[in-house]
Parts: structure tokens; C-alpha cells; sequence
């Protein structure tokens, strides 16, 4: 912008001189001021219709320069009258016809000014200048085609015999002092045409010659700096010389050679610098150009590699969706493109997902389809995530409907994804199916049982009143025996007697036990915290409401366990019955009760000092009806402890026992500790 | 039978048991005037002078009844029931006498108006003492309705 600024200014202020020099001499011609007609004495004055064509040239360049129409018309107008006055003094040189058209200003005043005796007229080269600048006038703004302008080439001509003229008066050319046929131009006549001449190269400066002189490149650049240089230096070392020869300091032919030897230094000095400016730019240039060809190598792998990951991250895509069995998978963009199809349901249900991509969803669904697909789709673009149970070629269709979001969190695409779930349906049903029956079998299962057991009950039932009587026949009568006929029975006829009774009073705990045994099943187990010393406390009055014995008991710190109250007073009783038996024959009987807890189990252990027995039959211990001794020695059914053993598992746990012949015998059961 | 006054109805359908149950009772001097019928249909003609019984009163009854449970034909519980819903024979004691220790029987038996249940022992002496001391206390001790 700045540059532009100068110019203007450049281009106002010669034009403006112009125009000040012409109006100087016309006032010189018209008050006869002899210094502003002739500004340097001896030398020639500018013709009056000069200044005249100057003054119009100066307006109408201002007028062209507007962006007015009329002004602009007016310019050219005013142009055309600079180019009629040329041509009719061209017209009178060449013809020799008498046009006074450069004499009929001041005429009086012309006749008198005379230089070599003749009268004060436009010099030729004048005349054909103000031609060539009339038509740069006119043309001012024309521009061919090819973006040349003639205006610049006629001011470059007109610039040039303007230069010529003004070098002639600084090289005093005889011809322009002398007397010669004709009047030379005038100095400030050359003066103003090389100011009119710039003016017009300068009116646009970013076209025609001026095109290459302008802007920042490095041509403009260097042009702006030699051309003063170009116009100045051969100027000034032309005076130089011919100053030397003037003052005979050497002669013309040296004179000659220094100037050429001065040139041609000159000259090689510009070109080595100009070709080091070059050499620099295109150095700079072709390093930037190599820079960029290898960046643009670098982006070009970059974009190679990221369009191999795109490929590959498309076939993983593709993969993962063909993969996935009874599926299917769309896309579509916010138009309904689709994007992306793939699945092996798409071909099951009669699509071509190669000729799906890049159509509309509408036209490749068929429209029932599409109708049921639209508007859970139109809700997915506005964001909502759905999925939908649908039928389509006659399969049952889970649908999931995606919103995919960018960057910015709007929805750009929505995945549909598919899913045939008719299979899974029947799998369901039939599961479902299978649970009914199950149920309808696990009814008819616990009725049956329930039957059973009413069986059962009735069977002990009848065990415990029609096996009984008889017993009691068997023992009454050998009691009766006994009573009625002692006196005739001898010893041996006694015993025989008791051995009956010893025998029925047997069968009967036998059949007590059993039913006991059996009644264990039946009953459903009630769990409570029991607190195990006055469980057994309680087991101990009872024992001792039905047997004697001088056993002491040791019960130590027990813990509470949560059990059937009834069962567990059973196990006690029976443990502790068989404890007080077994130790009834020792001098001084004890039984230890005590309990601890071990890896999540609460083991109870009822110890005695009493008969003990051997190891090696223990896993006979807990059977029913098992024994380890005779009647004789103690009696009992052996089935106590089978009855422990029962209602122990019943409560998850487990009984064992330890003991040494003779010395006695630790029962322990386990119950999991909770 | 006759209409000598009876003291103890013995309900049983068991001779043996039955035999002894007499002996026990006559042995240590409850009674002598025992009636003893073998099964409920029986027991009720008796007890409300039906059938062979009818020539006997309705107001003479027994001091006590001894009843078994398992009967053929009418079984106890019938009699039971019958002799504790009419309001002429509702006052009789009636002690059941069985081998049963089944809860609901025991549960039944007292609903329905029982004085006492005892099971029988199985042991001969455990029996004849049981015999002889409800006797006792039911002829001896125990103050009869009126």
C-alpha cells in the first residue's frame, strides 16, 4: 500500500510541475518575461501552443484518472485536442503547407523572439511527441488481451526522445546550440514530456510494462533499484568523459574506451550482483523445494499408512459383521444412504449387500419393511437408542437401532444391527415347556410321596399295637406259670420260665427301638438356638428317673447350636445312657461333656472312663442293631447309636469315636458351625 | 348275662390280655363282679341294654370301663364316642387300655371324653401293677358318679 501512495504522489506532483512549467511560460509569453519563456538564455523557449498542449495534457491526465465517466470523457476529449495539434504541425512539416497552428498564440510576440533568426515555432520531435502522447492519453486505460498496454509503450518512446533531448543539452550537442533548419526541442519541453511520459508509465502501475516493475518479487525488486542506476550512470559517466575531453585531459577515442571500460565494469558489477541475488533466491528456492518434496513424501507415506489402516480397520469391520451368525448389520447416513451392509442374514432375507452400498434405504428395503424400519430410525437420528422385536421373512427379528455420534456429539449415522432370534424363541418356549412338565412331575412326585408316607406311618402303626400284645401274652403267661405252679416247678423248670420273659421283655425294646428309628424320617426337623447345658441337664433328670447309677458327671463350657430341641435331647440321652452303661462296672465313673469349635464345625465330645472297646470294630459302632458286647456284659438293641448317627446327618454333621480297650471312650459328632 | 350288678365292663377283643386283666384285678381285690365283651358291638348293646342285653337296666351301669382301642366290628373310639355323647352313660369312667402310645390316638381319645388312657406295659409285671392300681383307685378310691 505504501509503494501505491508513492506513486500517486510520484505521478500528482510531475504532472502538476508539468502543468506549473506551462503556465510559467505562458505567463512568460503573455507578460514577456523573458526567464520564464527561456530558462536558460542562448537556449531554445517553449513554443506557447506548447505549453497550451502541455496545460491540456496535464488535465486531461487528472480527468482520466477519475473513476467518472464524464471526466473520463472529457480527458480523452482534451487528449484529442493535444493529438490535433501534433498532427496538424506534423501535417504542415510533411506537406509544407503553412498551418499556423504553432504560431497563432502570441503572434506579435513570437515574430520578435527570434534564436538564429528564426521565429520561436514547435520543434518536430515536439510535434510527434505530443502525437505519441496524445495517443497514450487516449489509450490510457485500453488493455489487449494479453494484458499489454500501448499507453506504456508510447510513454517508453516518448520517455526515451524526451531523455535523448535533455542528455543533448547536458552533452551540449552542437545541434541544439547552434542554428540549425529548425528548432530543436526546448529543454523544459523535454523536461515535461519525461515528467508526462512517467506520469502516463505510472497511471497503472500493476499492468503492461509497468507489470514486471511493480509488486515485491525479486525482479521488481531489482529493477526498482537498477533502473535509476540504468538511466543515471551511463548519464553521468557520459558527462564524465566528455568533461575530461573538454578539458583536454585525454582524447575522444580514450575518452571512449574509459567510458566503454567504465560501462562494461558497470555492467559486470549489476550482473554478478543480480546473478548472486538470483543464485540466493533460487538456492532458497530449490531448498524450500526440496523441503516440500520431502514433506509432501512424508504426508504421502502418512496417507498411505493411514489409508492401509483404514482398509484394514474397513476388512476388520467387514469381518466382524460377516462373523457375527444370524446377523445382520447397516448403516445409513442422516440422507438414509446406506453406508455400510454386511451379515449373512442380509443374503437370507433376499438382499444383495454388495448393491446395497450408496443407495437409499428406501429403495433397496422393500416398502413393508421399510415401513416398520422409518420411524424408529428417524428417532434414532434424533438420538434415542431403541431396539424392537420384528418379524421379517417369516424369522423372528431382535433389532438394535444405534445413533453414532462425531466430535461435536451430533447423531451423523445410525447403525442398525439385526439379530434372527428364532431359534432362541423356540429354545425359550420349549425351556418353558419343560419347566411346566417338571413341575406337573415334582406334584405328582410329592403326592406319591406323601402317600408313602402315610403308609408308613400306618405300618408303625400297626407294628407298635399288634406286635406288642402278643408279648405281652408270652410274658404274662410264664408269669402266670411262675406264680401258679411254683411248687411244682424245679429249678431248671424256673429258668427255663425266666428265659422266656427275658426273651419277650427284649422283643419289646427292640420293638420300641425300631420304631423310634423309623419314626426319624417322618418328622420334619425344627431348628432353634438350643442351649446345650440345660438340654442336658434336663436328659440327665430323666436318666435318673429310670436308672441308678454313681456316675459323676463333668459338663464344661458348651456351646449354643441351632437344631431340632427334640432330636438333639435324643442324641444326648442316648449318648450319655450308653457313657453311664458302659462305665457303670468302673470303681469311680466320669463322664466328660464338652465342646469345641474347629475349622468351622462345633464338634461335641462326650467322654467316660468306662469299658471302652476296640478300635478295629468301630466302623461297626453306628450300625443298626450292631453290638461290640454281649448281653451279658451290657445290655442294649444297638441301635442307640445308629439313631445318633440318623439324626446327626439330618443336621449335616457327623459322628465318630475314639476308644482304648478297657480304658474308655470319647464320642464325638460335629455339627457345622452357623 | 345277667343283671347282677356290674362293677368293671372289660372291652377286649385279645383272650390273653384279657385273661390276664381279670386275674390281675380279681388277684389283688378291685372286683369280682367283671363283665368282659370281645369287641365294641358288643360293649354297646351292653351299655345301652340293646339286643341280647335289653332285659337289662339303663340306669345300672358299671363303675368303670376298661376299653381297648383295636376292635373288630366297632372299634373303640366308636364306643367311646357313644358312650360319652349319650347323657344317660356320659358319667361312666371310662379308662382306655390299649398297647397304642400313638399321639393322635391319645389326642382323640381325650377330645372325645376319655378319664384316662393307659398304655399297657409290655412287661407282665409293669402290667399286672397298672391293672391293679387303676383298679384300685377307680373301684376303691375314686368316688363313683352318681
Amino acid at each position: 500500500m505504501n509503494f501505491f501512495n508513492n506513486i500517486s504522489t510520484y505521478r500528482t506532483a510531475m504532472v502538476t510541475a508539468m502543468i506549473c512549467i506551462a503556465v510559467s511560460v505562458s505567463l512568460g509569453w503573455m507578460f514577456d518575461i523573458v526567464i520564464l519563456k527561456r530558462p536558460f538564455p542562448g537556449l531554445v523557449a517553449m513554443n506557447p501552443v506548447t505549453a497550451l498542449a502541455f496545460l491540456l495534457s496535464g488535465a486531461s491526465f487528472f480527468l482520466l484518472l477519475s473513476h467518472s465517466y464524464p471526466k473520463q470523457l472529457t480527458g480523452r476529449i482534451l487528449a484529442c485536442v493535444v493529438l490535433l495539434i501534433a498532427a496538424l504541425k506534423i501535417l504542415s512539416l510533411v506537406t509544407g503547407w503553412n498551418i499556423p497552428v504553432d504560431t497563432f498564440l502570441f503572434r506579435d510576440g513570437i515574430a520578435a523572439d527570434m534564436v538564429g533568426g528564426l521565429p520561436n515555432t514547435m520543434a518536430p520531435n515536439t510535434a510527434f511527441c505530443f502525437l505519441m502522447s496524445g495517443m497514450g492519453l487516449v489509450f490510457i486505460r485500453h488493455e489487449s488481451p494479453e494484458g499489454r498496454m500501448p499507453a506504456h509503450t508510447i510513454a517508453f518512446i516518448v520517455g526515451l526522445i524526451s531523455l535523448l533531448s535533455i542528455l543533448g543539452y547536458i552533452y551540449r550537442v552542437q545541434a541544439f546550440y547552434g542554428v540549425l533548419s529548425y528548432i530543436p526541442m526546448a529543454p523544459h519541453t523535454a523536461l515535461c514530456f519525461l515528467f508526462l511520459s512517467l506520469s502516463i508509465l505510472l497511471a497503472h502501475p500493476g499492468k503492461g510494462l509497468m507489470k514486471e516493475l511493480s509488486g515485491h518479487y525479486a525482479g521488481s525488486m531489482m529493477a526498482k533499484v537498477m533502473i535509476p542506476a540504468a538511466i543515471l550512470l551511463p548519464s553521468g559517466l557520459g558527462l564524465l568523459r566528455l568533461m575530461g575531453q573538454w578539458g583536454d585531459l585525454y582524447s575522444a577515442e580514450f575518452g571512449t574506451a574509459m567510458f566503454s571500460i567504465t560501462i562494461i565494469t558497470i555492467f559486470l558489477l549489476l550482473i554478478y550482483y543480480n546473478a548472486k541475488m538470483l543464485n540466493r533466491r533460487d538456492q532458497a528456492r530449490v531448498e524450500a523445494e526440496l523441503k516440500l518434496a520431502d514433506l509432501n513424501y512424508a504426508l504421502e507415506q502418512k496417507v498411505e499408512e493411514r489409508t492401509r489402516e483404514v482398509l484394514k480397520n474397513e476388512s476388520i469391520y467387514k469381518t466382524i459383521a460377516s462373523s457375527i451368525p444370524r446377523s445382520a448389520i447397516l448403516i445409513f447416513d442422516r440422507q438414509e444412504n446406506i453406508l455400510f451392509a454386511e451379515g449373512e442374514m442380509l443374503a437370507i432375507l433376499g438382499y444383495n449387500k454388495d448393491k446395497m452400498i450408496g443407495h437409499l434405504a428406501a429403495e433397496m428395503i422393500p416398502s413393508d419393511r421399510y415401513s416398520i424400519l422409518s420411524p424408529p430410525l428417524k428417532r434414532a437420528f434424533a438420538g434415542e437408542k431403541l431396539s424392537m422385536e420384528t418379524q421379517s421373512g417369516g424369522k423372528d427379528m431382535f433389532v438394535q437401532i444405534v445413533p453414532c455420534l462425531n466430535e461435536q456429539e451430533e447423531v451423523y449415522m445410525v447403525m442398525v444391527i439385526s439379530f434372527d432370534i428364532t431359534e432362541i424363541k423356540r429354545a425359550n418356549h420349549q425351556i418353558f415347556e419343560l419347566n411346566r412338565n417338571l413341575e406337573k412331575k415334582v406334584e405328582e412326585r410329592t403326592e406319591q410321596l406323601q402317600a408313602v408316607n402315610k403308609e408308613l406311618e400306618s405300618f408303625s402303626y400297626s407294628v407298635s399295637h399288634d406286635l406288642r400284645a402278643p408279648l405281652r401274652a408270652i410274658d404274662g403267661y410264664a408269669r402266670i406259670i411262675e406264680e401258679e405252679y411254683t411248687k411244682v416247678l424245679d429249678d431248671e423248670g424256673k429258668r427255663l420260665l425266666s428265659i422266656v420273659q427275658f426273651n419277650a421283655k427284649k422283643m419289646g425294646s427292640l420293638i420300641d427301638d425300631l420304631l423310634a428309628f423309623s419314626r426319624l424320617g417322618k418328622k420334619e426337623m425344627q431348628k432353634t438356638k438350643i442351649d446345650m447345658k440345660e438340654l442336658l441337664e434336663g436328659t440327665l433328670i430323666e436318666i435318673n428317673k429310670s436308672t441308678t447309677h454313681n456316675t459323676r458327671i463333668v459338663l464344661h463350657e458348651l456351646h449354643t447350636l441351632k437344631a431340632d430341641y427334640s432330636l438333639m435331647s435324643q442324641v444326648m440321652t442316648n449318648l450319655l445312657s450308653n457313657a453311664i452303661k458302659y462305665s457303670s462296672k468302673k470303681e469311680n465313673p466320669v463322664v466328660e461333656i464338652s465342646s469345641e469349635e474347629r475349622n468351622d464345625e462345633i464338634v461335641y465330645s462326650v467322654k467316660d472312663n468306662g469299658a471302652g472297646f476296640d478300635m478295629k470294630y468301630s466302623h461297626k459302632l453306628f450300625g443298626v442293631f450292631q453290638r461290640l458286647h454281649t448281653m451279658d456284659e451290657f445290655e442294649g438293641t444297638g441301635v442307640g447309636l445308629a439313631i445318633v448317627q440318623r439324626i446327626i446327618s439330618k443336621h449335616g454333621g457327623r459322628v465318630w469315636a475314639e476308644a482304648r480297650l478297657g480304658e474308655g471312650a470319647v464320642f464325638y459328632f460335629s455339627l457345622p458351625a452357623n | 348275662m345277667s343283671n347282677t350288678e356290674v362293677e368293671i365292663l372289660l372291652v377286649e377283643d385279645n383272650p390273653s390280655d384279657a385273661e390276664m386283666t381279670i386275674r390281675a384285678l380279681k388277684k389283688h381285690n378291685v372286683s369280682n363282679k367283671i363283665v368282659h365283651l370281645h369287641n365294641g358291638a358288643e360293649a354297646l348293646d351292653f351299655i345301652f341294654c340293646t339286643k341280647e342285653f335289653s332285659d337289662r337296666s339303663i340306669f345300672t351301669q358299671p363303675k368303670l370301663i376298661l376299653l381297648d382301642l383295636k376292635m373288630p366290628k366297632v372299634d373303640g373310639m366308636e364306643v367311646l364316642k357313644k358312650i360319652k355323647s349319650d347323657e344317660r352313660t356320659r358319667k361312666i369312667p371310662v379308662v382306655i387300655l390299649t398297647s397304642s402310645k400313638e399321639d393322635p390316638d391319645i389326642h382323640t381319645c381325650y377330645s372325645l371324653g376319655a378319664n384316662s388312657y393307659i398304655v399297657k406295659p409290655v412287661g407282665f409285671d409293669n402290667f399286672v401293677k397298672a391293672i391293679s392300681e387303676l383298679g384300685v383307685y377307680w373301684i376303691l378310691t375314686n368316688e363313683p358318679p352318681r
